[in-house]
């Protein structure tokens, strides 16, 4: 057993594309539900838009920014759709209606009938939306190694995309940083606190959470676009269990917290890679297969979402004095 | 609470005394609003010299219980009235239906002249007419002054955008800090701002509340049971700012349990029974009424406060909410 | 759930070693390689170094070609085709590993072919797994019988983690039936409806009492039907025990999390929300462990094929039949508990106000128990009726059918129980019915458009009250 290679590659996914596309998913997220309350149980589905958006005028031929403008775009209006009829309802309709919503767009998106768009189940490959992106690059081509990792300068997943998908996650922090600091954030907070208290106060609350629920799901669709960046669009592989990961990732790190979920981010996905490459290399095959590896690395991690919200709900950066309050 | 027994008898005592350092606290809108209602005849749904709010044949049912039923009620501007009434009279209910939070089968009602049907509760706070609630509503995990910030008005910092940009909002923030100081020094929760609002006691949260509704300066505050779980030497500061309050120009509408209290402060005395009207008048003449005696006061309108307090903690909610609660 | 995996550790060797290669895993290991390319549909497809081909010819009982039909590959790359004015159709796929090719179950049935689904094994470096040639001919290891119906066929164990997949069977969509097609969608949408009826009352009674909704019923549902296969085929019990045995270990199973998690998390008083989220966390560990211990295939319950007969405009078969009275009775059954015995209405009593209910002297404990142990009894039954009525049940199943359960319980209202019924019966018929319409695999996404919709017109669902403020 390699023990260098099994430290290198979990320590790899610390600075991955993926953990920075969930990162950010995830400080979307934590606008929705740690600053304003609103149980978002769909945030792939902005991931989805996002990439779809991205992906389909990329290959359409548009420039780099008319594509970003066109996923945030297209996450507005889903949010406009979604948010206008449920937000004056309680969280546990806006969960339902996000949760089948983002199972509308993949459902709607992997049809056949959509194969010409969207590619279907077999989705959108990459050589047909990220060349502009990698033509962007400022980098030579060819490989380089820094410290313990060697990725291609611009192709796939590269160390481009990583400069890119960690400024925008920087970008993003220092952004949430500010709201939370900012009269506007305070309504926000007051509205997850009791909206009907916010409203009474003279306080438009549907317009406050709108506001919110689009710019998490901006967040979102950004992190859908540095999520397919390195791979491909595949509708499937933005399903529901994204979300779910997404929010472990918040409450692992911390909601209401500023770096909580980039914590959050780069945990989960080491500590993960870690297990199951510690379990692929000490079990020998026979006993557990590899597929079996990958489903138990999954069962370790629902335990760990249940004991973390059972055990210390604030999360790694939260404050208990805030929970304790709760209701 | 060990104050819980000092009887509270002599309001009028100091119900004009001089807080520290203040003069004697006017009483030019007392005066005028005695002066116009003193003409006004006790009777249910009668005018009023100046109304200003007035509600015209409001009606809500809950299922097949009509909860609320009024058909012709008016405010006195810069008034104190007081609406009282037995649990499950449709108070709350109408505080919900005058301020947007719920919608009449059927009604019309203008507040300052303007028509308030279909308006949302934010614009109906925006407008002037701000409300407190039965059960205190304040955002727990956000700090005392933080409560008392989300009362001000809109201000640029509330902006999506804007709010990026301090220079534009710091001046606006600064200016309702003071207020806010100022108002909380005056409820006497000063040494608690920057405390969460969840660790305040029930009375605090009252308080609190109360204070938070006056940061918009709000023309007509309604206040459902702003006594009820504050503690006797509380309540007297509390008395004296609602009777500041009319003197700032403030008309007020509040809903309480506490005999001694309405008939200290009212100007004028509503009396709700199962959704309707039933009573109106000054204070001394309902209070004497024998039919409103009978349908609510009945034998506990000399018991001392405290024992009603209590008995108000136990009792369950409105019939109203019960029989529109969920049902499986 | 420590039952369940006590349970499952005795028969580990028998399941350990099926095929693994789902959807999700693709996402997953997306996740690390970087270059995971899809299979392509292409119309001749000639193995090479660096592709392996998956093709057949479709051709009906009679070798006729099927043309136009829907194929769709699974398994370490997907992809979708259809066929040609020969029946042919090919995918050229990058990957070695197990792929799954599979077409619409009715498309199967119409042409009286003995599967719908087929696994082949491809291996570039191996001259003679190259190319898997797929038949669908000879009765597959998978869904060996074609359902009578068109509904909600889960796919071979490799739709991704959340999806159905069905295929759209264009070729018998001509206008002519159209009259004879409305009907058995009709049909089958009640029959999918009462299903999920089961289901869905005993996740709004969890709502009605505690307040929560629990996205780890699905599980409960995938449980019941598993623990059905394990009767039937592991420890050769007749299926009407291993029915029961089902319903036995997912009665346990609610009695057990009640005790375990949920009962001591009402007492710390942890909001329902994260309960809620509890509940994420307990669905990805009991899916998992499906996955771990049952692999990722279809697991049929019966093998008996049943010979469809004709019912007016509809074909059925008998097992349909029972499932749709059996779920009849117990919802009937369910409903007459409700109102009818004193436990029933403690129950309403504690859905309506859980304080007030307390207070007049109900044990409030005791009726979450209660309606824990029922509502995963039922949803354990209704994985055993799933299970039949879909000739078979796979780990995520019950994942599936999750959404259509919460839509059919918001639709109706939260915490009502008649609006489960309703809102069940209207997501099943319109998600059949919308199949007329709009390509089949887009039908679960017309049933959660109507919940959009609904919530629209009627915040408070069909059966629904609104609530006070202050």
């Amino acid at each position: 057993m390699d023990f260098m290679n099994l430290i290198s590659n979990s320590l790899g996914e610390l600075i991955a594309p993926t953990t920075a596309a969930y990162a950010l998913a995830a400080i979307g997220l934590n606008i929705h539900f740690g600053m304003t309350g609103m149980f978002n149980m769909g945030q792939a589905g902005f991931m989805l838009l996002g990439a779809y958006g991205f992906a389909i005028s990329q290959s359409m031929g548009w420039n780099l920014f008319a594509s970003v403008c066109m996923a945030l775009l297209l996450a507005g209006i889903y949010a406009l759709l979604l948010g206008i009829p449920t937000l004056r309802l309680g969280p546990d309709y806006l969960s339902m209606v996000t949760l089948a919503a983002a199972e509308i767009v993949r459902i709607v998106g992997r049809s056949t009938s959509m194969t010409k768009i969207t590619g279907g189940s077999g989705g959108i490959s990459p050589q047909n939306f990220t060349t502009q992106f990698e033509g962007a690059s400022p980098f030579p081509s060819g490989r380089s190694t820094f410290l313990l990792w060697t990725y291609s300068n611009n192709v796939a997943d590269s160390w481009w995309i990583r400069l890119v998908g960690w400024a925008l996650v920087l970008i993003a922090a220092l952004l949430t940083w500010r709201w939370f600091k900012s009269p506007w954030g305070r309504v926000l907070k007051g509205i997850r606190e009791d909206e009907n208290a916010v409203r009474s106060l003279g306080k438009p609350v549907t317009r406050f959470k709108l506001q919110s629920l689009f710019l998490g799901g901006a967040f979102g669709a950004l992190a859908g676009i540095l999520f397919v960046l390195p791979r491909s669009v595949q509708p499937d592989s933005l399903g529901r269990q994204v979300t779910f990961y997404t929010w472990t990732i918040l409450l692992m790190g911390g909601a209401a917290t500023v770096l909580g979920p980039i914590l959050g981010s780069c945990l989960l996905w080491v500590s993960l890679t870690f297990i199951k490459e510690l379990m692929r290399d000490t079990i020998p095959d026979t006993i557990i297969s590899s597929n079996q590896v990958e489903a138990l690395g999954w069962v370790i991690m629902g335990i760990a979402l249940m004991c973390l919200v059972i055990f210390r709900p604030q999360g790694l950066m939260g404050d208990r004095r805030e929970l304790a309050f709760h209701g | 609470m060990a104050e819980q027994n000092i009887p509270f008898h002599d309001l009028a005592k100091w119900a004009t005394k001089a807080p520290e350092g203040e003069e004697l606290i006017s009483t030019a809108f007392g005066d005028k609003v005695e002066k116009d209602l003193a003409f006004v005849d006790n009777t249910p749904g009668v005018p009023k010299p100046d109304p200003i709010l007035v509600a015209d044949s409001v009606t809500r049912k809950f299922g097949g219980v009509t909860a609320v039923d009024v058909q012709h009620f008016e405010i006195e501007r810069h008034g104190i009235t007081a609406l009282i009434g037995p649990n499950g009279a449709g108070k709350t209910t109408f505080f919900n239906l005058m301020t947007g939070f719920d919608t009449p089968n059927s009604g019309t009602w203008q507040f300052d002249g303007h028509p308030l049907s279909s308006v949302s509760p934010e614009k109906v706070a925006r407008m002037g007419m701000v409300r407190t609630f039965q059960l205190t509503k304040v955002m727990s995990r956000l700090t005392v002054l933080d409560n008392m910030l989300l009362g001000a008005p809109v201000q640029p910092g509330e902006g999506m955008l804007t709010s990026l940009f301090p220079v534009r909002w710091r001046k606006y923030e600064k200016q309702n800090i003071e207020k806010a100081e100022s108002l909380l020094e005056r409820f006497l929760l000063i040494k608690k701002k920057d405390d969460f609002a969840g660790s305040l006691s029930g009375g605090q949260r009252k308080l609190l509340e109360m204070a938070r509704a006056l940061m918009r300066d709000p023309q007509l505050v309604m206040l459902d049971e702003p006594m009820a779980g504050v503690n006797p030497a509380l309540k007297q500061s509390l008395l004296d700012c609602i009777m500041s309050l009319r003197e700032d120009g403030t008309t007020v509408l509040f809903v309480e349990h506490d005999m001694n209290m309405v008939r200290h402060i009212a100007d004028w005395v509503t009396v709700m029974a199962e959704g309707k009207i039933v009573a109106e008048g000054q204070p001394k003449s309902v209070m004497n009424d024998q039919a409103v005696v009978d349908a609510y006061l009945g034998a506990r309108a000399n018991i001392d406060l405290g024992d009603i307090e209590d008995i108000e903690e136990v009792e369950q909610p409105p019939a109203a909410t019960q029989a529109e609660g969920a049902e499986l | 759930m420590t039952a369940v995996r006590r349970k499952l550790r005795k028969y580990p060797a028998r399941m350990l070693l099926s095929a693994m290669f789902l959807m999700l895993l693709l996402a997953i290991s997306g996740v690390w390689s970087t270059t995971a390319q899809a299979a392509q549909p292409v119309p001749v497809c000639n193995p090479t170094g660096t592709n392996g081909c998956v093709n057949g010819i479709l051709q009906d009982a009679n070798r006729n070609p099927v043309v136009g039909a829907t194929v769709t590959l699974s398994g370490k790359e997907s992809a979708t085709t259809t066929t040609d004015d020969t029946g042919k159709w090919a995918f050229s796929v990058t990957a070695d590993g197990k792929y799954t090719a599979t077409i619409d179950a009715g498309v199967a049935k119409d042409h009286g072919l003995k599967a719908n689904a087929e696994t082949v094994d491809i291996e570039k470096s191996d001259f003679s797994k190259q190319r898997g040639v797929v038949r669908f001919d000879k009765p597959g290891e998978t869904t060996s019988s074609p359902s009578a119906s068109g509904s909600a066929s889960t796919s071979s164990g490799s739709s991704s983690s959340s999806s159905a997949s069905t295929q759209s069977s264009s070729s018998n969509s001509a206008g002519a039936n159209f009259g004879a097609r409305v009907w058995q969608q009709l049909y089958s949408g009640i029959i999918f409806g009462l299903m999920l009826a089961l289901m869905s009352v005993g996740m709004n009674l969890v709502y009605g009492t505690t307040g929560l909704s629990s996205f780890s019923h699905g599980e409960q549902v995938t449980l019941g039907g598993l623990m059905a296969y394990v009767g039937v085929q592991l420890l050769h019990m007749p299926l009407w025990a291993a029915a029961i045995f089902a319903i036995i270990i997912g009665a346990a199973s609610g009695l057990l999390q009640n005790e375990l998690v949920w009962a001591p998390l009402r007492r710390k008083h942890v909001g329902t929300m994260q309960q809620m989220i509890v509940t994420i966390g307990l669905s990805m560990v009991l899916q998992y462990l499906f996955q771990f211990f049952f692999g990722g295939n279809v697991k049929g319950i019966t093998t008996a094929v049943d010979q469809g007969f004709q019912l007016g405009p509809i074909t059925t078969d008998t097992a349909t039949l029972v499932s749709a009275a059996i779920a009849i009775i117990v919802i009937i059954g369910v409903t007459f508990f409700l109102y009818r015995t004193r436990l029933g209405r403690a129950t309403r009593a504690v859905s309506d106000n859980a304080a007030l209910a307390s207070a007049s002297g109900i044990n409030v404990e005791q009726v979450v128990r209660v309606v824990w142990i029922l509502s995963c009894a039922l949803a354990a039954l209704s994985g055993v009726l799933m299970g039949i009525y879909l000739n078979g049940i796979a780990w995520n199943t019950g994942a599936v059918l999750l959404l259509l359960m919460f839509s059919a319980v918001t639709l109706g209202g939260l915490g009502t129980a008649n609006g489960a019924l309703v809102g069940s019966l209207v997501i099943g018929i319109v998600a059949d019915m919308s199949s007329l319409f709009i390509p089949n695999d887009m039908r679960y996404a017309s049933a959660l458009a109507i919940l959009i919709i609904v919530l629209l017109l009627r915040p408070q669902g069909l059966f629904g009250k609104l609530q006070r403020v202050g």
